[in-house]
């Protein structure tokens, strides 16, 4: 089962381990805006919408 | 959608033939034209930059619509859901660290954004489009929130489930449903019946002041205040582990108090951390190199504020709006006290006066974004605050100008920066409320004209000079703390100073004054919700001379002052056991220091006004009865109360003889005098009726929308309205059109009233000619005029300058007029936002000429 980990839209934080965010670039009809949404690594991305598999091994600075 | 979103500004500046503009509604001409034509509006569009172009289309529009949500506009289910996730958890903490501990929990967990463009961040809830919602505050609000068409996230089904899961678990345990079980029931079912005052008793939506002084004066913010804390609480420790004994009793509650605060400050200051992570990614993403590096400064920006004090414009703008952000996610704040240029200016002059670390326009983009954020704000209104604050989220007066506490000048450079800034952004709110006095310079004065020549209907003007007397008087806040006033609300001065500052004010104590006339002439009885209210105090028939007539009136007005500051007194005294604010404690000095919840009067000086609608009705009916039935014996007093009785129907020309009536307005002192009576009584009565912290309650005439959400709860009255016509426009401006003897006539009425002894401070409307005030010329009449008014004492004056062309065509294309704003009553909003009854009863205030 895919997790948000293996999700190219998770980013972990460094000071929280198994911590991230799942941050997307959202437009509605007014603005463009990036989001970001707190989950944990293990968390199952079965049929979310907006997984899309990892291709690097995601970092933040 | 409409063109005025979907073109960028490159079209816009592209823009070529006049018929292509309008073809796709947009700004036509030349910017020298634009300016020529008084289009404002399109003039904005054309003036400010492409950053600020985006951002000002980008937002969405929270403010009901005519009292009704924009499409697209979306409820939050986020927040409740997180809150009351965490809210299960704490089942045994008192309810302030109950409450710290589930909003703490909401701010590490709740989805974050950053728009394209923006500088600023910080938003109180999910997405763009979405309005927050409070779930703790009042069951009756989240049972509206069901009901209410349009709002709920597709699948629809699946969000009703949502909100009714919520429902269910808060059915009771509201702040609200706890006041209303202590109230007298009497009073309760009055209170809710909708006629005679509206709000609820919890500071869960009520108007907060901020101790500005406490936590922006520069050399403080989260970090330090956490310090300050942590040796209360060191403090404490000891004296609980030590010596028993009573003194000792009180540092158990203390010490959860402190804990709660500490609790909240440290999740700020996360949160802040969570955008400079977002910030720090999109960066890493960005190709854009300009883009690039004011997301890396929006990083650092947030990872220095909250948490320690501000260093440059960007990072003390940055902390004001997380303070006012967090404090929006712990309640619905109806109102947004604020002293932008005061408390940002020393930091505005750092940057671009002295070092010149950013230009003149680059701080016009940060200002009118700051501006743009609070604008953005939404959060879920009942049905009754929404048509009574139409096109609007909230009263959002920022206060410019006056005097700083040594009494010398504190306009500066971010004044100016400010007022033009409004111009460019064209937001309905915030919006300003200008603090004139004598040593305004020329340079400033002419700012807040241009803004109101411009047609924002703001900044009202405020005699600085008169209010800090007025605040001295009423509560007797020391001279030094008295000048450091902000606008509470639309009207009501308070300090921002350790005992100065308010931390609450529910509006329920806002009562709908026209009823004091009909009850007084319907022996206490409501006809329209059916209800015996107030006293019964005789048939009105049988009323044999005015002086019992105004007897019985005097009987009405007490009752009802005293109903709704018994409510609020209550529910304020409760509040720390009911609700709680430790977000609020936090950075409220006297809170901090004493341990307690800020919204517990201990320590603080009191602040408490009575807002009161539909006042002048009082005055000029009274008038009229006197006049057609005492003084002319033209009709009976059986014929008045039949007359009203049938709500003039069958009546009409006498009707039209109360409407020729004496008028409040018109320098007559007929009615003028009766205007001063009243308000002696109601300002004897306000002396002897206390706040929680002992001091008084004066009341404060305005009206925001109520005029218009109260034109069906208040039947006909002797000056001739109609039940459903529109009230007066409120304070104590005279009624539309009714003021015939031009505007020194009715700068005359409103001066002989005494600012500071007879009330908090009283709104006054005035429609002034676009084409007369136009150029030098019309700066030095308008100048002049404002010099009378301030010469007569007068508190407050606000001016609308669109004409009735504009309104007009505005009312047939309301797409082309997308940026045209009117000042309603103790706030602005676009026109094309309010009720069409609204727009009607703004056309017919009379256009004053000058000269």
């Amino acid at each position: 089962m895919a997790t948000c980990k293996e999700c190219q839209n998770y980013f972990p934080r460094n000071e929280e381990a198994l911590r991230g965010d799942c941050v997307r670039r959202l437009t509605d009809e007014r603005q463009s805006y990036f989001t970001a949404r707190p989950t944990t690594e293990s968390s199952p991305c079965d049929g979310c919408p907006d997984y899309v598999k990892n291709s690097r091994t995601a970092q933040t600075q | 959608m409409t063109a005025t979103v979907t073109l960028s500004k490159t079209e816009l500046e592209s823009c070529g033939t006049v018929e292509e503009l309008r073809e796709n509604q947009q700004c036509c001409g030349t910017v020298e034209e634009l300016r020529e034509n008084q289009q404002w509006w399109w003039l904005a569009e054309r003036e400010r930059s492409a950053r600020l172009d985006y951002l000002r289309k980008a937002i969405w529009k929270k403010g009901a619509l005519g009292g009704n949500y924009a499409k697209g506009i979306r409820l939050d289910l986020e927040y409740p859901t997180l809150f009351t996730e965490a809210w299960k958890k704490y089942p045994y903490d008192p309810i302030m660290l109950r409450r710290a501990k589930s909003t703490a929990y909401v701010l590490d967990n709740i989805s974050i954004f950053i728009t394209d463009n923006a500088q600023l961040v910080g938003y109180v809830s999910s997405a763009p489009n979405t309005i927050a919602w409070r779930v703790d505050g009042t069951s009756q609000v989240n049972a509206e929130i069901y009901n209410e068409p349009g709002i709920h996230a597709e699948p629809e089904e699946e969000s009703l489930k949502k909100v009714a899961d919520i429902n269910s678990y808060w059915a009771g345990q509201t702040a609200v449903d706890k006041v209303a079980r202590i109230l007298d029931p009497e009073d309760a079912v009055k209170f809710l019946s909708g006629a005679i005052g509206w709000g609820a008793p919890t500071s869960a939506f009520g108007y907060s002041g901020k101790n500005y002084e406490y936590f922006l004066s520069g050399d403080r913010a989260f970090n330090q205040i956490i310090e300050e804390i942590d040796e209360k609480i060191a403090d404490a420790e000891e004296k609980t582990t030590g010596t028993p004994g009573p003194d000792v009793m009180p540092y158990y509650d203390k010490l959860n108090n402190w804990t709660a605060m500490k609790v909240v400050l440290e999740a700020g200051i996360r949160f802040a951390g969570r955008y400079a992570n977002l910030a720090r990614i999109v960066a890493a993403k960005e190709t854009d190199e300009k883009r690039k590096a004011e997301l890396l400064r929006i990083a650092e920006t947030c990872e220095r504020v909250p948490a320690n004090p501000p260093r440059n414009l960007q990072e003390s703008l940055q902390y004001d709006h997380f303070i006012q952000v967090l404090a929006r996610y712990e309640a619905h704040e109806g109102a947004w006290p604020a002293r932008p240029d005061y408390y940002h200016g020393p930091l505005y002059a750092k940057d671009v006066e002295v070092e010149k670390n950013i230009t003149e326009d680059e701080a016009l983009d940060l200002i009118g974004e700051f501006m743009i954020r609070a604008a953005e704000y939404g959060s879920f209104a009942p049905r009754w605050s929404r048509e009574g604050l139409q096109g609007i989220t909230g009263t959002f007066v920022w206060t410019l100008g006056g005097v700083k506490k040594d009494g010398t000048d504190a306009c500066n450079g971010m004044t100016i920066a400010l007022l033009k800034a409004a111009r460019l952004v064209r937001v309905a709110n915030p919006t300003f409320g200008f603090r004139w006095h004598p040593k305004v310079s020329n340079e400033v004065l002419r700012e807040c004209f241009e803004c109101i020549r411009q047609g924002l209907g703001y900044p009202t003007m405020r005699n600085d000079p008169v209010l800090i007397q007025n605040t001295m008087h009423w509560y007797g806040h020391p001279l030094e703390e008295a000048r450091t006033w902000l606008h509470m609300a639309c009207m009501s001065p308070a300090p921002t100073t350790k005992h100065g500052t308010s931390p609450f004010r529910m509006a329920s104590a806002t009562m709908n004054s026209a009823k004091v006339i009909e009850y007084a002439l319907h022996n206490g009885y409501d006809r329209v919700v059916n209800m015996q209210m107030g006293p019964k105090t005789g048939d009105a028939r049988d009323i044999k001379d005015f002086e019992e007539l105004f007897e019985r009136w005097t009987i009405q007005l007490k009752w009802l002052m005293n109903l709704l500051v018994r409510t609020v007194n209550l529910g304020r005294t409760k509040d720390p056991e009911f609700f709680g604010r430790p977000f609020l404690s936090a950075i409220t000095e006297r809170a901090v220091e004493r341990g307690i919840d800020a919204v517990n009067p201990e320590g603080e000086r009191g602040n408490a006004w009575i807002t009161a609608f539909t006042w002048v009705e009082n005055i000029d009916s009274l008038a009229a009865i006197k006049k057609l039935v005492f003084d002319d014996k033209k009709y009976t007093m059986t014929q008045v109360v039949d007359a009203l009785e049938a709500e003039w129907n069958g009546y009409e020309q006498m009707r039209l003889d109360f409407v020729s009536a004496p008028k409040w307005g018109n320098d007559d002192q007929y009615v003028d005098d009766i205007m001063l009576r009243c308000l002696t009584i109601a300002a004897e009565h306000s002396h002897k009726i206390k706040c929680p912290s002992g001091n008084n309650w004066p009341i404060l005439p305005e009206n925001v929308s109520g005029n218009i959400h109260y034109a069906n709860i208040v039947g006909a009255l002797p000056n001739g309205r109609r039940r459903g016509d529109a009230l007066y426009d409120g304070g104590v401006s005279p009624g539309p059109g009714l003021d015939r003897a031009g505007p020194t006539a009715v700068l005359k009425s409103v001066g002989k009233i005494d600012h500071v002894g007879q009330g908090r401070a009283f709104l006054l409307n005035q429609r002034l000619s676009p084409t007369q005030l136009v150029g030098e010329k019309g700066f030095q009449l308008w100048r002049s005029y404002i010099r009378t008014w301030a010469d007569l004492g007068i508190d407050h004056i606000q001016f609308n300058m669109v004409s009735d062309k504009v309104l007009r065509s505005a009312q047939k294309d309301p797409e082309g007029y997308q940026e045209v704003i009117v000042r309603v009553a103790g706030y602005s909003a676009h026109f094309i936002d309010i009720s069409r009854k609204t727009q009607d009863n703004i056309i017919q205030r009379t256009v004053q000429g000058l000269g």
